[in-house]
């Protein structure tokens, strides 16, 4: 365990390395990042102005969720979808080799490549909203309410992992799928509405086959007050599977996986 | 006289180039379907998300100048804009030059490169324009109770914009991509291109939810003039005037970013040096 943890560290430096040799690049990242937040605020200010809140969120939480969404997408887009946008080039020019020959789990290999190091905009344009929401609810979050929320909010990133990972490691079946790392991706921009506004077989579809509602739907409610037990536990079987079944595909995948001469 | 029926065949010849470029694109596309099918996925799960969350809207009154079906429209229509005027070789293009690639493909072919380029995307929009038309067609059958026609002429005019359209994205894409001669790594160009298209082109919002401050810089930039005029002209919120304005700005930003394709493809080629091909 301790050889993975070193090893993370190792690769989040020479992504640090990688990102100060293009410095420029760094800090127009940072710009474009920061650039996404603000048209979520212009949208999501227009929306709740004009519609008052959304599903069962109020104006206040519609914000609260908003910046959940802005922190959660630092892992899902400086980290899975820095290191997994790689994978359809690995295997299609043979590079997978210089993975699966390494002395470490080739999961791990694929899936801690590379990191993003730009994403500071996130952070402060979702800790704005979370104020900004709270600001408007009138009140802060409950203490345990708060706490059960950052388990939560590491479950969901292990969620968002699996399924993440789940939807690229098909690339061992399909030759030039180059851009299947935008499936998950824009699912993820979806999760920032609740289920509610969705008519029920896809509130279905979205809770159980793909359920990117529950990322963020079951953390906002707990943060709310309003958890559902059945709903918690769900959340955590639903990772759970996830993150074995996209275990399962790779693995299948490896068996049939041939290189394209490196 | 004598020469007219050469200058034919020469002719005849030159276009049987281009349509070939076509014909092996169309035949890698067919080939390599996949990415099609994921680009079909991704764009149907962003657009089904914004209808209902425009429906969960009360009825009655404007939001931001719309009304709810007009917003439904919006994203509906913008759906089959995305994969019409989608051109956009800007990714393999930048790979091309930086694997050196681009040597044997564009650079030794007697034949214009933009056009040649235009042919490559061609052969996939051959493929990619029908299917997104039926994922447009089938958004179309589900929230056809809140779809809105005004005519045929705008109908018209909008895709007569939108086929310019095609060449401004085509030619701004293309520009970026030659940024690869000069420059190694140029991932954030493109998401500044996509930053600004989504938020000054109406993709993610219609540009009348901005501020006025930020409507003038958007008439102003190329982004509007890819997405949003069609929609604008779709949706009969422009005056024959302002139609006529937004054509002749479509114009004038293909005939900039074609001038500055052919000085960044001559000086970037002057300074180009690969390996290995």
């Amino acid at each position: 365990m301790s050889k993975y943890l070193k090893m993370v560290w190792v690769f989040l430096k020479l992504s640090w390395l990688a990102a100060m040799e293009y410095r420029a690049d760094f800090f127009i990242g940072i710009v474009i990042d920061t650039g996404w937040g603000v048209m979520d605020l212009i949208f999501f200010s227009t929306l709740v102005s004009s519609l008052g809140g959304l599903g069962g969120w109020n104006r206040g939480e519609v914000f609260v969720v908003v910046g959940l969404f802005r922190l959660l997408a630092v892992p899902v887009w400086a980290w899975m979808y820095a290191s997994f946008s790689f994978l359809p080039r690995l295997v299609s020019q043979g590079e997978l080799d210089m993975v699966l020959t390494k002395p470490v789990d080739s999961q791990f290999g694929v899936s801690f490549r590379r990191f993003s190091i730009n994403m500071i905009g996130s952070i402060m344009t979702g800790s704005f909203f979370i104020a900004a929401g709270y600001r408007i609810i009138g009140q802060p979050p409950h203490l345990a309410n708060a706490l059960y929320l950052i388990w939560l909010l590491v479950v969901a990133v292990f969620l968002a992992y699996g399924m993440f990972f789940a939807s690229v490691a098909p690339v061992l079946f399909f030759d030039r799928l180059n851009n299947v790392a935008s499936l998950f991706t824009r699912s993820y921009d979806a999760s920032k509405y609740p289920k509610e506004i969705y008519i029920p077989i896809l509130q279905r579809i979205l809770t159980t086959i793909w359920p990117v509602a529950l990322i963020l739907g079951v953390p906002a409610e707990t943060l709310f007050g309003r958890p559902s037990w059945g709903a918690l536990l769900w959340f955590h079987l639903v990772t759970l599977v996830f993150l074995i079944g996209g275990r399962v595909i790779w693995q299948a995948g490896l068996r049939r996986y041939a290189s394209a001469s490196s | 006289m004598a020469s007219w029926p050469a200058a034919v065949c020469l002719r005849q010849l030159m276009m049987a180039k281009y349509f070939g470029h076509v014909r092996i694109s169309l035949q890698n596309t067919l080939a390599y379907r996949g990415p099609i099918v994921v680009w079909l996925i991704s764009n149907l799960l962003t657009v089904v998300a914004m209808i209902f969350v425009w429906r969960s809207a009360s009825a009655g009154g404007l939001i931001g100048g719309f009304t709810k079906p007009e917003l439904i429209s919006y994203y509906v229509i913008g759906l089959f804009f995305q994969w019409f005027t989608g051109w956009t070789p800007f990714y393999w293009l930048k790979d091309e030059i930086k694997s050196g690639e681009i040597v044997g493909t564009l650079l030794v072919k007697p034949i214009s490169p933009y056009w040649q380029i235009f042919c490559r995307e061609l052969g996939w929009h051959l493929v990619a324009t029908p299917v997104g038309s039926l994922a447009t067609l089938g958004v179309f059958v589900f929230a056809r109770h809140s779809f809105v026609v005004y005519g045929l002429w705008p109908v018209v005019l909008a895709l007569a914009s939108s086929v310019l359209a095609i060449f401004l994205i085509f030619s701004f894409s293309l520009c970026l991509g030659l940024l690869a001669f000069w420059f190694t790594h140029i991932g954030t160009v493109d998401a500044a291109f996509w930053g600004g298209k989504i938020f000054f082109g109406g993709q993610g919002i219609p540009v009348a939810f901005l501020s006025p401050q930020l409507i003038r810089v958007a008439y102003i930039l190329p982004f509007r003039y890819l997405f949003s005029l069609p929609l604008e002209i779709y949706f009969a919120k422009l005056s024959p005037a302002q139609i006529g304005q937004g054509i002749v700005m479509q114009c004038l930003w293909i005939v900039f970013f074609v001038t500055l394709f052919k000085f960044m493809w001559h000086r970037g080629t002057r300074a180009y040096t690969a390996f290995g091909n």
